[in-house]
């Protein structure tokens, strides 16, 4: 199961008392992709990204990581050095310097010197907080702390980056400085699960988006088809007569891709292109000449 | 200087690191120059008092009396301006050198049992006040899930909590160690048995910290102020057991309870002082002859240092290891019961084979019945603890119920389940406890002099027993209900179930009376005496057999409907969706 996938699921659900949080989710990622986990407040988007991270244990159902299951009950500490994990939250050991903080993290994960220290500063670098490593993270900025944090993730080299709205809370400046650090990442080859519940914060960076709303999985594709599949529009046409003429008059349009006669023969479905002042452009045309139809439905 | 210092530190924390991240992180934000330097300042301060304030109480002149002096007076010495001074063998003389004679040996044996009896209670209390309050600032800021998602094992964390979190408490301990040790060699103690005493030392201590460790991992809004209740309770425990152990002559209660005085590590200095051969009436403290008395299955076995020792290292053992294992699983599962049902019937099988050896009184013409009415006090307030470590929360035993069939990989029976599930109810678990202490105890009741009072203890035994079994029954269905604070709410509900009973055997005096049927509502049926024989009795168990069965029952419909509603529900959501 999920051998070529970094993440697989199978029907997995997670219950707090009477709410059903997760509910019953088949979610597939795979290697190397960056995978935007959309939806707004309440949709489950964390409670998700915490059963990947073991936070949490599922009520229901199965994880699987690179092929390997995540075992309930157990300590599964060979899967736990696959992933880092950043929570929406960012607690930090404010009273320890910037360069201690990383390293007890590097320890923690068992990297020895003097890979260790090499791996500190190339992290340090990446983040940017090179000229910071001997200050108390107490006097950090809130921009600093969210890249420390994104440093204490990814030291130990992560094959499976798990963000949790990483951007939420930034001021511009600091959200583009993010971005451009995960896309670092991203072009290393690790796998980057991220979730927000603004689109735009995820579209210059993902490859696939999935939707969720209400613990479900709502839609999971690659961005390329969801934008085609959003740019394809459905018109319903209702007609009185003759739909052959209308089709032949539908062709001349460019943004009509198709067009095909209902089974009932009272409607033409036209797939078409445009967005929403191009539709408009379409119905006046159609007036223009004389094709006025019955009604329009989307 | 103060860079060798610093440099020196830095070393030794990178080194201290490699062994153990965890260890790393702790000594980083407590193993600075400026805090050594504190408590190297407090310790050694500290030291100097005491020593001046035990030269302070050596004698100046002689033909006056004092603790420490060898001699006797003078016949028909008149010098006392008070008859009441006159103490034998204390009066102070000059050696032919013109010299004071002088105890030393006793000298430094007070010095020693004093820095011994100051090390163990600040060693014990203060450090687990830090180990709680530790662990309660990392849950309250949210770093403990950092460290729960590491791929390091429970015990390189735990380990490193436990050597880093109280380190400057260590130091404080390292550096009274020359004083204590000089002390203990010139007190003429054996360099083995001070080692002895280190050893039975460092176990409280990892009994004590681990307690602590585990109490910090309880998931409550109060956990700050229970750093402060629990480091209290402890130090109001250590001076008990060290008023009894200094002053007591007893050697203990001569009952079960004896079992909760060994968790003091001050005990051990009995064997100490006795290695002096000082005579009790000039120590005058920690009776050479108190543990001689102290029996278990009735073989002396407190007699000898070497056992003695042995047996409080194999009792802190056994519960250090059964602490380990609850602080394994709620460090790694927050949610998840305190023990599995396997180790519980383990630990369960140890306590009654370790309490169960203090009953008997071979010394005393007395028959052992008191011994059993304690014994069944402890049996209710393990039982009352094992309840709490094997009752599931709401939420566990509610997705026990809907999904019991889909959370194993390999289905069993719900027997089984319920005798060694992880999420099942506690209910068979705890009667199957229950059955195990009967088993063990049956023949103790047979062997033991107990007279004529056999019949009631087994009644007693049986009839506690089950009202245990009715408390563990009664917390988990109330920790099932959907209120807001559920455990708070069971704990009270079983409070006021306990303590009721017995306000009412107070204002009815029923001890010892036909009345005492009364005490077969309270979690100690055995204080009934000789009445707790006879139909009264038989009708309380049946009754109490009864309600069992049905509270039982009661609780099985509640579980079966959490269940049955809830899959219907899910089909119902499907069908919606598809």
């Amino acid at each position: 199961m999920g051998d070529t996938n970094a993440i697989a699921t199978q029907g997995l659900t997670k219950q707090f008392e009477r709410h059903i949080a997760i509910k019953n989710i088949d979610l597939e990622v795979a290697e190397g992709e960056v995978y935007g986990l959309i939806g707004p407040n309440g949709a489950g988007k964390t409670t998700l990204i915490r059963l990947l991270a073991m936070a949490e244990e599922a009520t229901v159902g199965e994880i699987y990581l690179y092929g390997d299951r995540i075992v309930k009950e157990e300590s599964n500490l060979r899967l736990k050095q696959y992933i880092g994990y950043l929570p929406d939250d960012f607690p930090l050991y404010e009273e320890l310097t910037v360069w201690d903080y990383l390293d007890y993290f590097a320890r923690l994960y068992f990297l020895q010197t003097p890979h260790r220290r090499r791996r500190l500063e190339e992290v340090l670098e990446l983040v940017q907080l090179t000229s910071k490593r001997h200050s108390i993270i107490a006097t950090l900025s809130r921009g600093m702390k969210q890249r420390l944090s994104l440093a204490r993730t990814i030291i130990h080299e992560p094959i499976l980056l798990l963000l949790d709205e990483p951007v939420s809370g930034l001021d511009p400046i600091a959200r583009m400085q993010f971005r451009e650090i995960i896309k670092v990442l991203q072009s290393a080859g690790m796998t980057i699960l991220i979730s927000s519940h603004v689109l735009s914060d995820l579209a210059e960076l993902c490859t696939s988006i999935g939707i969720m709303e209400l613990g479900s999985l709502v839609e999971s594709a690659s961005l390329k088809t969801l934008y085609e599949r959003l740019s394809h529009q459905q018109i319903y046409i209702g007609i009185l007569n003759n739909p052959q003429a209308l089709i032949q008059e539908l062709k001349q349009y460019s943004w009509v891709e198709n067009c095909e006669i209902m089974p009932d023969s009272q409607q033409v479905k036209v797939y078409f292109t445009g967005n929403l002042e191009d539709s408009a452009n379409l119905l006046r045309s159609l007036v223009l000449a004389g094709k006025l139809p019955k009604q329009k439905l989307l | 200087m103060a860079s060798i210092l610093n440099k020196f530190i830095n070393q030794f924390i990178e080194q201290a690191g490699d062994f153990n991240p965890q260890l790393f992180r702790e000594l980083k934000s407590r193993f600075n120059p400026r805090n050594i330097a504190i408590v190297s300042a407090i310790g050694i301060l500290g030291q100097i008092a005491l020593c001046f304030l035990f030269s302070s109480s050596l004698p100046l002149h002689p033909m006056s009396s004092n603790r420490y002096c060898l001699g006797t007076p003078p016949p028909n010495w008149q010098g006392y301006s008070d008859p009441n001074d006159y103490i034998p063998d204390n009066f102070c003389t000059k050696d032919l050198l013109g010299q004071l004679i002088i105890n030393w040996q006793l000298w430094w044996l007070d010095l020693f049992t004093t820095v011994s009896i100051i090390g163990i209670t600040i060693l014990l209390v203060v450090g687990t006040y830090l180990l709680i309050a530790d662990l309660a600032k990392e849950q309250i800021r949210g770093t403990l899930n950092f460290i729960r998602l590491s791929p390091q094992s429970v015990k390189t964390i735990f380990l490193g909590k436990l050597l880093g979190v109280p380190a400057l408490l260590y130091w404080l301990t390292f550096l009274t160690i020359p004083l204590h040790f000089v002390a203990g060699i010139m007190a003429n103690i054996p360099i083995l048995l001070i080692l002895a005493f280190y050893g039975v030392l460092i176990a409280s201590c990892a009994f004590f910290f681990h307690l602590a460790l585990l109490i910090g991992l309880t998931n409550s809004k109060s956990i700050s102020f229970y750093s402060f209740a629990v480091s209290g309770g402890l130090l109001f425990y250590l001076m008990i057991m060290m008023g009894m152990t200094l002053w007591g002559d007893r050697g203990g209660f001569h009952s079960p309870l004896d079992w909760v005085g060994l968790f003091y590590p001050g005990k051990a200095l009995v064997y100490l002082a006795q290695s002096t051969f000082l005579p009790f009436k000039t120590v005058t403290y920690l009776a050479d002859n108190s543990l001689e008395k102290l029996l278990w299955y009735g073989q002396p076995i407190f007699n000898y240092a070497w056992s003695g020792s042995a047996f409080m290292l194999i009792n802190y053992g056994i519960w250090t290891y059964a602490i380990t294992r609850a602080i394994n699983r709620r460090f790694r599962r927050p949610h998840s019961v305190w023990l599995s049902k396997k180790q519980s019937y383990g630990l369960t099988l140890s306590f009654i084979i370790i309490t169960l050896g203090f009953v008997p009184k071979t010394t005393s013409s007395t028959p052992s019945y008191d011994n059993f009415v304690i014994l069944q006090f402890l049996l209710f307030a393990f039982f009352m603890v094992l309840t709490g470590a094997l009752s599931p929360q709401r939420q566990t035993l509610q997705d026990w119920a809907r999904y019991r069939h889909q959370l194993s990989q390999t289905p069993r029976s719900m027997i089984k389940d319920l005798i060694w599930g992880e999420q099942s109810p506690s209910t068979l678990a705890i009667a199957l406890n229950g059955g195990i202490v009967f088993l063990y105890t049956l023949p103790a009741i047979l062997i033991f002099p107990l007279e004529n009072y056999r019949l009631p203890v087994i009644m007693g035994l049986l009839l506690g027993l089950s009202i245990n079994l009715f408390y563990a029954l009664i917390f988990q269905r109330l920790l099932l209900l959907k209120t807001s604070n559920r455990l708070m709410g069971a704990v009270s509900v079983l409070a006021i179930l306990t303590i009721f009973p017995l306000i009412a055997v107070v204002i009815v005096g029923a001890r010892f009376t036909p009345i005492s049927s009364i005490w077969f509502l309270t979690f100690m049926p055995m204080a009934a005496g000789q009445f707790i024989f006879g139909i009264a009795s038989i009708i309380a168990l049946l009754g109490q057999w009864i309600v069992i069965v049905l509270a039982a029952g009661e609780m099985t419909q509640k579980l079966k409907a959490i269940g049955s509603s809830e899959s219907k529900r899910l089909i119902e959501n499907s069908a919606q969706l598809s």
